[in-house]
Formats: structure tokens, C-alpha cells, sequence
């Protein structure tokens, strides 16, 4: 797997370097702004940019006709591409954590770090986890379309977060009421569930599918 | 004797096309040309072999394994050199290199890989993106013979590629078949490259595997006549493998066994033999 995730950051490196370079210039701007809870959220779409990035090259390089014969499982390459998700992932929280830990948000300073940062885990690959096996089962062209869909799921839930910030504070207060800990306990088990759900399907969909 | 590849009643449906079902084997240590028009079913033969595909029946064993058996380990016993090189683009010869170098783990040959780009004189910092199609099938060629496989397939590798390039790739095939535990499988258009290096000809006709013959005895027999009308109604029909008429009379590939001996008969190469079969039988 090492060789794939090898494989995928030498296509990608300029793409990714462009992407560093773009969200180090979307967090400066949402700091001066004091929207800081913004940033950890940022990490959505990092996942979302990655994969439709790395299915592009390998649709376009057909690498996968070459990779498959050679000393590799199908599903060790699957797991590959969900190894992005879940690197991205643990960043996104281990940031968010340390954001609440050195920021001075009034958001996040309410929040216990345990629930931000299975929170994070969450955000970052329900999208991704819902994502991939569609891709694996429909091919590059029609999850062209689902990427548009997606996108504008997430665009639409950013606006509503930005928009709605009281109302995230009084879910948290009623949230509150209940034990803080078996809430991020629920958020981790419902996050590793689909998680599982959704790789053991793109496996699946892989194992079967001709080139 | 360990057979390098056995196909048993193999089929594979796709659309209005049927392969199969197709019987070869093809024993260790020998090169086979495997031979067809466009769309005979050759890539997809090799696809199945590669696990690429599923066959809808039939059995593929590679090595004397069953390739639905195969752990990644196994599949370092086997190379394959597609009709263009599927890595991204964007890596450099260096990048390919470690890639190899990760996936293969131990199998790999640092020093054969080395070599082999030094003989094809392959620079190393350019993408691949910049590379000729020559210097593509170049380097997966190289990239294919330096994991010790025991079993190289090779799907139109040499299609494209200018005559010196392909006497280089020959000669490598030579090279690799020196080794008895070696064996390559080839399908090529270009099959006056083939009646250079193949020991044996499979031949593929639309879907259906023709024969598997040694070359030489394939090439020993047929014949080419140039005949008048009245000759060619002389001779036994089952003679006759395909005809192509002309303005002084027809030209026959006829079938050496079934014609008087004393009838003169010209040497037949490969191209022909593909040709009057497909032709003929057209006709």
C-alpha cells in the first residue's frame, strides 16, 4: 500500500502543493475575519478535492489495468484511496483540537475536545465514505455528476453553519444535557461504522469489476 | 513437464463477441506469437490471463496455479507489457523506479532495471509525459523484466514502435528466453517480428483458437503456388487454404500434405498464412 499512496502523491504533487498553498490562504483569511471555527471545517473538503484529483489521474493514466496484475490485492487498492480520507481526517481533528486549545474561540472554547475531535472525523469522511463506492460503481464520467451534487451539499451546509451559528450553539445546549461523552462515543461508532460500511462495498464493487 | 500457461475450455462473453471456448497450453521455455485480426479476442485473452477479466467459463492456470488462487506474491512470478504504459504521467523515470521498488519489495533487481535503462539510454529526470512511445515500451519492458518473473506476456508491445526499437526488444526476448524456466507470450500484428523470435504460432479467428503450432512446422506445412483455373480444379478441395485470384490466373496456399509431391511449392511466412486464412475462408 505503501507503493500506491508512493504512486499517488508523485501524480498529485503539484496539485497538492496548490491545494497547501490555497487553504493556508483561506485560513489566513478566516482568522483576520475571526471565524476560526471555520478552519477545522475546511478540512471537508480537502478529501472531496483529493479523491476527485486522484480518480481523475488514474482514469486518465488507466493505472489501475496496470496495477491490478501485479503483486497487490484489489482491495489493498481501495484501501489506499480511503487511506487519504482517514489521513486527512486525523489532521483535520488533531488541528481542530489544537485550534481550541490555542485559539480563543468562543465556539470551540465551549466545545470538550474529545467531541470536536470525533466531530472532525465525522465531517471529514461521511462525504468521502458516501462517495467512493458510488464512484467505484458508476465510473469517472457519472461521478463527475455526483461530485457536482456533493459539492453543493457541502457548499450548502457550510453557508448554513456560517448562517446559523446560534443555532449550532443551542443544539449544543441541549446536546449538553446528555452525557458529553457518550455523545462522542455515539459520533466515533457511527463514523467507524459507515466508514466500514462504505469501504467493505467499494471492496466489494472492485473485486467484480473488468478492465 | 511445468506448462507455463493451460487454458481449459475458457469463454468469455462480451456483447455479440464470444471467446472461446479456447484449449492451449503452452509450455516453459518457449516464446508463442499469438495471432489475429483486430477483435479476434487477443487482448482480451491476455486480460483474462492478467485477471483483468473473468472468465464467464473455464479454467486459467499460470505457472501450474490457478490465477483465482494468486497471492500478491505469486504475481511477482508474472510480467506484463500493455500496448502503452499505464503509470501517470507525471512521474520521472526515478519516481517509476522507487514505485517498482515499493511494490515488488524484495523481487526487485536494482541492477538489472539499471541496466536495462543504460541499454536503452532512457533519461532520468523527465516525465513520462515527454517520453517517445518508443522509449514507453522501453521502459516497460524494463520495469517488467526486473522482478525475476518466470512468465512474460506481452499485449502489442511492439506495435508502433520503429524497426530498430523492435530488434531491441527481440533481442531482449531472446535474452530472457535463455533461461529455460522463461517463457513469453506475445500477441503482435507485427508478425514478421514474431517469425523471428516465436517457437510456436497460436493462432486466433474470431473468438476461436485456430491451432498452436510450431512455427517451423507450421511454415513446413503450407505453400504458396501460382496457378491457372484448370490447375487450381485439378486439386483436392481440402487442399486448399485460401486463393487469391490475380490477372494470369490465382495464387492458393495450399496445405503441402494433400498436393502431389512433385508440385512446386514456395515458402510461406507467417503474414501469409494469416492472411489466406482469414481471407480465404472469407471468400
Amino acid at each position: 500500500m505503501i507503493a500506491l499512496m508512493y504512486k499517488d502523491l508523485v501524480a498529485l504533487k503539484k496539485a497538492l502543493f496548490l491545494l497547501v498553498i490555497i487553504l493556508f490562504l483561506v485560513g489566513f483569511y478566516t482568522m483576520q475575519q475571526g471565524k476560526v471555527m471555520a478552519l477545522p471545517l475546511m478540512f471537508m473538503l480537502v478529501p472531496l478535492i483529493l479523491i476527485g484529483m486522484l480518480w481523475g489521474s488514474d482514469t486518465k493514466s488507466n493505472v489501475d489495468q496496470y496495477i491490478i496484475p501485479g503483486p497487490i490485492k484489489r482491495r489493498t487498492i481501495v484501501l489506499s484511496r480511503y487511506a487519504f480520507v482517514w489521513i486527512v481526517a486525523v489532521i483535520g481533528a488533531v488541528f481542530a483540537v489544537l485550534l481550541k486549545l490555542f485559539a480563543k474561540d468562543s465556539v470551540l472554547s465551549e466545545i470538550p475536545w474529545y467531541l470536536i475531535a470525533v466531530a472532525l472525523l465525522f465531517l471529514t469522511t461521511v462525504v468521502s465514505v458516501i462517495q467512493l463506492p458510488l464512484m467505484y460503481k458508476f465510473g469517472a464520467e457519472k461521478a463527475r455528476l455526483i461530485f457536482v451534487a456533493l459539492y453543493f451539499i457541502v457548499f450548502a451546509f457550510f453557508s448554513y453553519v456560517g448562517g446559523n451559528k446560534d443555532l449550532i450553539i443551542k443544539l449544543f445546549d441541549r446536546l449538553i444535557l446528555f452525557d458529553l461523552r457518550i455523545i462522542g462515543l455515539a459520533i466515533l461508532g457511527v463514523t467507524f461504522l459507515l466508514n466500514a460500511v462504505s469501504f467493505t462495498l467499494s471492496a466489494a464493487i472492485y473485486a467484480k469489476k473488468e478492465f | 513437464m511445468l506448462n507455463a500457461i493451460e487454458l481449459r475450455g475458457l469463454k468469455k462473453r462480451l456483447g455479440n463477441f464470444v471467446l472461446g471456448p479456447i484449449d492451449l497450453t503452452v509450455p516453459r521455455g518457449c516464446i508463442v506469437g499469438y495471432i489475429g485480426e483486430n477483435g479476434a479476442g487477443k487482448s482480451t485473452t491476455i486480460k483474462l490471463l492478467l485477471h483483468l477479466m473473468f472468465p464467464d467459463e473455464g479454467e486459467i492456470r499460470l505457472l501450474g496455479k490457478d490465477v483465482q488462487e494468486f497471492t500478491p506474491q505469486m504475481k511477482k512470478d508474472i510480467a506484463y507489457v500493455f500496448d502503452d504504459l499505464y503509470l501517470p504521467e507525471d512521474m520521472t523515470l526515478k519516481n517509476v523506479h522507487n514505485f517498482h521498488q515499493k511494490l515488488y519489495g524484495q523481487a526487485w533487481q536494482d541492477k538489472t532495471f539499471s541496466d536495462l535503462v543504460a541499454r536503452f539510454n532512457l533519461p532520468d529526470s523527465k516525465s513520462i509525459k515527454h517520453f517517445s512511445r518508443g522509449m514507453k515500451m522501453q521502459l516497460g519492458l524494463a520495469l517488467a523484466l526486473s522482478h525475476g518473473a518466470r512468465l512474460l506476456l506481452l499485449d502489442e508491445a511492439t506495435s508502433g514502435l520503429d524497426p530498430v526499437i523492435r530488434d531491441d526488444v527481440l533481442d531482449i526476448l531472446l535474452d530472457y528466453i535463455q533461461n529455460e524456466n522463461h517463457t513469453v507470450f506475445v500477441s503482435s500484428h507485427i508478425l514478421s517480428d514474431l517469425e523471428k523470435v516465436a517457437d510456436y504460432i497460436a493462432f486466433i479467428h474470431k473468438g476461436q483458437l485456430l491451432f498452436m503450432e510450431t512455427k517451423d512446422d507450421l511454415m513446413n506445412q503450407y505453400g504458396i503456388a501460382s496457378l491457372s483455373e484448370k490447375q487450381l480444379e485439378e486439386l483436392d478441395d481440402k487442399a486448399i487454404v485460401g486463393k487469391r485470384p490475380h490477372k494470369f490466373g490465382v495464387e492458393v496456399m495450399l496445405k503441402r500434405e494433400l498436393v502431389p509431391s512433385d508440385f512446386e511449392l514456395e515458402k510461406v511466412s507467417i503474414e501469409e498464412i494469416m492472411v489466406y486464412m482469414i481471407k480465404g475462408k472469407r471468400k
